[in-house]
């Protein structure tokens, strides 16, 4: 049975379609465990005590001479030691979750410079592009039914 | 992170050597199809982002092609299979280069393992750079594709 032919293509598109959905559940339980949002931790700190985290965009709301505080889809957060940022800024930052605080102790901070008018016409121009590229695709697969032609009976 | 044109241009330029322009039409989309998967689940499916990574690992997105080359005419179908796949890993490629961090993107040997490899050649801020090359990428791959095209008429 050749695996791209017309036989039993039902139940080849049903076992694709079971394996995608079984990836995406793998996948969810195998990594939700990794890089846990800010929320979760914040949440359940004693759950994530010790987890690694990558938190981006995040944004400065106060900063002093120990750390600074960052706020992430309305999760605030302490963090430690102090970085060269400002309150406003934006900020991507790897660094270990502690439920003493709590408190995450960054490893690596860094400033994200990306404006939102050049994320708005990345996003703009990204969308454009596909539109393009599907227009592009329908101009060669479009189904185009053929009328109908009935030889004429005299 | 490249947007779609960034992407778009990787498979244009390489394109121009496919005589077919149905499978080109096809390698387009293929190169296209991780971003639009991924961001469909998460932004209009609402899917946590660990159930989407599939979408982006090498082995993740097989299933997904064969499925989609379902679709196809029965002859068209592995050739649209080979043309998805091959656009999608050359979207991975791309993706791979990104500058995570140190956390990584690609999920490269998943499901097996969920480690994920980065190159960390460019960063978001390098999106607008990006999109410029893009279009002259693909402004100089038309114009070749063109004189080529009047070469061949004479």
């Amino acid at each position: 049975m050749s695996l791209f032919g017309n036989r039993r293509l039902g139940w080849k598109l049903a076992a694709a379609l079971a394996a995608i959905a079984g990836l995406g559940l793998l996948s969810w339980a195998k990594g939700r465990s990794i890089h846990p949002s800010l929320w979760r931790c914040m949440a359940q700190p004693a759950r994530w005590d010790g987890a690694g985290v990558w938190l981006s965009p995040a944004l400065v709301t106060a900063s002093d001479a120990g750390g600074f505080e960052i706020e992430m889809a309305g999760v605030r957060a302490r963090v430690a030691p102090a970085a060269p940022v400002a309150p406003g800024e934006t900020v991507a930052l790897t660094g270990t979750f502690t439920a003493q605080g709590p408190l995450i102790r960054a490893k690596e901070v860094r400033k994200v410079a990306e404006s939102s008018g050049s994320r708005t016409l990345s996003v703009a121009v990204s969308i454009a592009a596909v539109l393009l590229v599907l227009l592009n695709f329908l101009r060669h697969f479009a189904f185009r039914p053929k009328v109908a032609q009935v030889e004429g009976v005299d | 992170m490249a947007d779609l044109l960034f992407h778009f241009a990787t498979a244009f330029a390489p394109g121009q050597a496919l005589r077919d322009g149905r499978l080109r039409a096809v390698l387009y989309v293929g190169v296209c199809l991780p971003d639009l998967l991924y961001k469909g689940l998460l932004y209009l499916g609402g899917a946590p982002t660990w159930l989407c990574e599939p979408t982006h690992a090498p082995l993740g997105l097989v299933p997904i092609c064969y499925a989609a080359a379902l679709f196809f005419e029965e002859e068209w179908r592995p050739r649209a299979f080979g043309a998805l796949l091959a656009g999608s890993w050359l979207h991975l490629l791309v993706d791979a280069g990104k500058d995570y961090m140190g956390q990584g993107v690609i999920p490269w040997a998943f499901p097996f393992s969920m480690d994920r490899v980065e190159l960390g050649w460019y960063r978001p801020e390098h999106t607008g750079t990006m999109m410029i090359a893009a279009a002259v990428v693909v402004a100089v791959a038309e114009l070749g594709a063109i004189l080529r095209g009047r070469r061949r008429a004479k």
